[in-house]
């Protein structure tokens, strides 16, 4: 009985010894929020940087998926990493509570390499300070099997959507329906990837969802136009070009996409770069990129990506901006496979030529601050537009009661 | 040692005092974890706040939260759903399979057979797979294109061409149903398992003396004996499942349009999508309500049988 | 109903038919067939995961043929799991937090719940009902004044302050769990035991304690399966490498850009070891607890 005590007594003293300090004591910590295996050259770089830098060390700290109230909450208890990645359109949450350090003394005091051609300052950008800085970019881009293409004589990818339904069709047609032409994730959620085409759509037809007039926010799109992008993605459902169990994926990276990638009953789809080399990784057949439909003309697709803020409880703002600095630089690029945020820097890498797609449409891409700031998030903007579109592939909602649904919820929730 | 007569007094103040000692541990953890958050979350239901501001931060609304819900017709059908599907749908079928398994595994055949241990294992397999995970490998298996089940059927013969069984209205609520039932049908079969390995055999004897068949047995005494057991089961399924968010949010995220959406998915969208912690704190409160009241009218019902017992 | 309860008279055995071997077999066979196909059914989801972590990657959303099945099986998606994360380490400080977690629960479930069952004082209703209505808390959104409570107790990023909170997270439903099996045991032996003089804490772990056996491993194992599953708390607790649990860890594999379903299958196969090790040894422990019980009366 007593040895059992004396046991317990260790195991519960184990833990409270444990407790004491974490193994970054000392060090300021950096945050990112890609899973392990897809930072490993970015804690190359990180590592690099404390090479050169004994007397400011920074150790890297992953914590995926990406949890920006995690980082919200720290901050507000006066905690917190010393440096964050972030999401684009988290940026201006973190500035609205001011738990991020404006960035705009020290970036003039000391410049970062090609900060004057940063893109998507605009969703950087919160009541007229830079409260981040734009890192890595990336959008979608049409990934494409050539040879399933090349079965049916398509040489070109499609230039403009009426085009891409085109070519899905004839692919699906002449493969008697072995071949999906065109998979795109369809569900309800509001991570579902349709959100992305869906947008591209509606931008490429001159609309968009919502719009500000002077600080007045209203729905940007006609019903008709709605009504008419709705009907074009539900078109590939009834006409058996795109399978229904499509409409239960969420992710562009979904194996149930790669694995048609890989088999070659799926033509076309699209993906963001990381999610495409994963796919060329698993996938044997030869995979190519091209940009998406009217990909080429401006403000059609949308630019994505992740900035670099300073918490605001970071005791020395000047040293964490210099590691910024390095982070932004061409070198950390040369290991971390992203593109960097800045129009100049993405020139001095090297890209594989399968990724021609992203590159050729990356400088037409246009970030999502058009529904930045408004009485509605993005995040609430796609659920209603993932679940709405939802309701009419599944047969529940016609395109009209769809349109009509979205146009209604959006003057509501705009007008407070 | 003090004299007898004190002792007396002191024992019986003792005896008074006990359960409280007893309690106190547990009351004192709780209160640790819980106090806290339950006072905030009145607080937060009157407030309006970003889960990026810090708590002081809000900014008070009055009873805006709970009157934006009153009107919200998705609001209606998504409680329907939290009760009829969600909860009722699945707790019945965990119940009832619950008892038949547990008899199943008590069965003196796999006794016979050496297959107890074997048995009881693999039936509280699912148990041991993280939530997430179980759920990723169901949407797999249920894959309308390729999955698994639906070769199965088509090799048998029962289908003809892939079944997208979480994209059509009228297979998703079966699928979500099944993927609950089989995640925390373990829970169940163990607690049922316990209870009937807690009721003593001389109850048994003693009713088939008086010649009891299989049937009278199982009403006679084996019910009864499960009953305390079965009456805490079911409250915690019913608390669980209700306040559950996972099963719905991973497998259709409330979708195709919205006909699976649940109390527990349109709390998270309101707090976390719209950035209204109060709004999503007021359909908290909303739903502690309903299930208080539940509890309350359950608890009644339940030591009103066993004080008549 | 098939089969009656393992407690079933085994006395009035003469009343009974006797039958010859075989016919006991084949009537064993029509409920050992409906059972084993059930059984199949429960495994199967859990196989296909198992399966899945040694598949490649492009294939894990697919279904089978029968020349294709066993080809390709590798280890690979191991192999990754563990070049790309510590995950020995997080199966590590998991089993540490849940084990001294769920002993704590289990002491602290046995003593609340001995005290509703067998007394009744006045607070026992209000008692219940707190127990109940924790269960209601929707912590997804409170999450914020737990987190400012740990940081001011200084108990973040450390075993200590997770394992206070799995401790309170599990002790409502243990100790109404624990109550049921305590209120189906009848008080006649913890009473006799008390007129002998023993004190509460004596009877409840020399009597009552191997009488609910079957129940504390019940508590034990659903208590150990909540912590083992939890992520809520951990997640926000937890930010440190060295401290993470096996579910940040599992979680952490999952990417805004791309999700290696293999390596999460590897990681979920591992995670769910621990469980059913622990399980089986308690199984064990179960026979073995059930045989003193009753050696005892």
């Amino acid at each position: 009985m007593r040895r059992r005590t004396v046991l317990a007594a260790g195991l519960l003293a184990a833990p409270l010894a444990a407790c004491s300090g974490g193994d970054t004591e000392g060090d300021r910590v950096f945050r990112q929020f890609d899973p392990a295996d897809q930072a490993a050259g970015l804690l190359d770089a990180v590592e690099l940087w404390n090479e050169e830098h004994p007397d400011y060390r920074v150790s890297m700290e992953t914590l995926s998926p990406n949890n920006p109230q995690q980082f919200a909450r720290e901050a507000n208890a006066g905690s917190g990493p010393d440096i964050a990645q972030l999401a684009f359109t988290d940026v201006s949450f973190m500035a609205e509570p001011r738990i991020l350090t404006p960035l705009d003394a020290v970036m003039e005091a000391s410049p970062a390499e090609g900060a004057d051609e940063l893109l998507a300052t605009d969703m950087t950008t919160y009541e007229g300070s830079m409260w981040a800085v734009p890192w890595t970019a990336d959008t979608m881009a049409l990934v494409y099997r050539p040879d399933v293409l090349e079965r049916i004589g398509v040489t070109e990818t499609p230039r403009d959507w009426e085009d891409l339904a085109e070519i899905a069709a004839k692919l699906t047609r002449d493969a008697g329906g072995r071949v999906h032409g065109f998979l795109f994730p369809a569900g309800a959620q509001f991570s579902s990837a349709q959100w992305f085409p869906i947008n591209y759509h509606l931008w490429a037809h001159g609309s968009q969802l919502i719009e500000s007039e002077g600080g007045i926010w209203r729905p940007g799109v006609e019903t008709g136009q709605l009504v008419e992008t709705i009907e074009y993605f539900d078109a590939f459902f009834t006409d058996g070009i795109t399978p229904t169990s499509m409409q239960a994926v969420t992710d562009y990276g979904d194996p149930s996409i790669v694995g048609a990638l890989g088999d070659g009953s799926c033509g076309m789809t699209f993906m963001p770069p990381a999610a495409f080399r994963a796919a060329q990784s698993a996938v044997d057949a030869e995979l190519l990129t091209a940009p998406m439909p009217a990909g080429l003309e401006d403000g059609t697709t949308h630019l994505g990506g992740r900035a670099l803020g300073i918490n605001a409880n970071c005791a020395e703002p000047e040293a964490a901006w210099e590691f910024v600095k390095h982070l932004l630089g061409p070198e950390t690029f040369e290991t971390y496979p992203q593109y960097p945020a800045s129009s100049s820097t993405i020139e001095q890498i090297e890209v594989d030529p399968s990724e021609q797609g992203f590159v050729e449409q990356l400088p037409h891409a246009a970030s999502f601050a058009r529904y930045a700031d408004a009485p509605m998030t993005i995040a609430s903007l796609q659920e209603l537009v993932n679940q709405q579109f939802s309701a009419v592939y599944s047969g529940q909602s016609s395109p009209e009661q769809a349109a009509g649904r979205i146009i209604a919820t959006l003057e509501d929730e705009l007008e407070e | 040692m003090t004299t007898a007569p004190s002792r007396a007094v002191s024992a019986q103040r003792m005896r008074r005092l006990q359960p409280y000692l007893l309690s106190a541990p547990a009351l004192a953890v709780i209160a640790l974890l819980f106090l806290a958050p339950s006072i905030y979350n009145v607080i937060l239901a009157l407030q309006s706040l970003s889960p990026y501001q810090a708590p002081g931060d809000g900014e008070w609304v009055g009873l805006e939260n709970f009157t934006a819900l009153w009107g919200d017709p998705e609001f209606g059908r998504a409680a329907f759903n939290t009760v009829f599907w969600l909860t009722g749908m699945t707790v019945v079928l965990r119940i009832l399979a619950g008892i038949g398994l547990a008899l199943a595994l008590e069965s003196p055949v796999l006794r016979r057979w050496k297959l107890r241990g074997f048995s009881r294992t693999v039936i509280l397999l699912p148990w041991m797979v993280p939530q997430v995970v179980a759920i990723a490998a169901w949407r797999w298996i249920l894959d309308g294109d390729s999955g698994i089940l639906n070769q199965v059927l088509s090799a048998l013969g029962l289908t003809d061409g892939g079944v997208p069984f979480l994209a059509l209205t009228s297979t998703v609520w079966w699928s979500i149903v099944a993927i609950i039932v089989w995640r925390e049908l373990p829970f169940v079969v163990m607690v049922m398992v316990a209870g009937l390995q807690s009721i003593p055999s001389e109850q048994y004897e003693a009713a088939a003396v008086d010649g009891a068949g299989r049937w009278g047995l199982f009403r006679s005494v084996t019910l009864p004996g499960l009953r305390p057991v079965l009456t805490i089961v079911v409250l915690v399924t019913v608390i669980q499942t209700f306040n559950n968010f996972v099963y719905v949010w991973l497998t259709t995220g409330g979708g195709p349009g919205n006909y699976t959406a649940v109390l527990a998915t349109e709390l998270y969208n309101a707090a976390f999508f719209d950035n209204e912690l109060g709004a999503g704190a007021a359909i908290g409160l909303v739903m502690t309500a309903i299930m208080a009241v539940f509890a309350v009218i359950y608890l009644r019902m339940t030591s009103a049988r066993e004080e008549s017992r | 109903m098939t089969g009656a309860p393992q407690t079933a008279p085994s006395a009035p055995t003469a009343r009974r038919v006797r039958r010859s071997p075989d016919a006991r077999r084949v009537r064993d066979l029509l409920f050992l067939v409906p059972f084993g196909i059930i059984l199949i059914v429960i495994m199967f989801p859990v196989l296909w995961m198992l399966y899945s972590s040694l598949r490649p990657v492009q294939e894990i959303s697919q279904g089978v043929t029968w020349d294709t099945l066993l080809a390709d099986l590798s280890l690979d998606s191991y192999t990754r799991l563990f070049e790309a994360t510590n995950f020995g380490r997080y199966l590590m400080n998991s089993l540490l937090v849940c084990a001294v977690g769920t002993v704590l629960t289990v002491c602290v479930a046995m003593l609340a719940g001995f005290a509703l069952s067998r007394f009744s004082f006045r607070a026992r209703p209000a008692v219940m009902l707190v127990l109940v209505a924790t269960q209601l808390l929707p912590f997804v959104v409170l999450i914020t004044p737990v987190y400012l409570v740990f940081a001011e107790l200084r108990l973040l990023n450390s075993f200590a302050g997770l394992i206070i909170v799995y401790v309170a997270m599990t002790t409502p439903l243990s100790v109404l769990l624990m109550t049921g099996f305590l209120n189906s045991v009848p008080t006649t032996l913890d009473e006799a035991a008390r007129i002998d003089g023993a004190t509460t804490l004596t009877v409840i772990a020399r009597v009552i304690a191997p009488l609910v056996w079957p129940g504390v491993v019940t508590v034990s194992v659903t208590a150990f399966i909540a912590m083992w599953d939890e992520f809520l708390f951990a997640q926000v607790f937890l930010t440190s490498e060295s401290v993470k649990t096996v579910q940040v860890g599992i979680a952490g594999l999952f990417g805004e850009y791309g999700t290696d379903w293999g390596v999460v299958m590897a990681a979920s196969v591992l995670a769910a070891l621990p469980t059913i090790i622990l399980f089986s040894l308690l199984q064990r422990r179960l026979v073995a607890g059930m045989t003193a019980g009753a050696v005892k009366e």
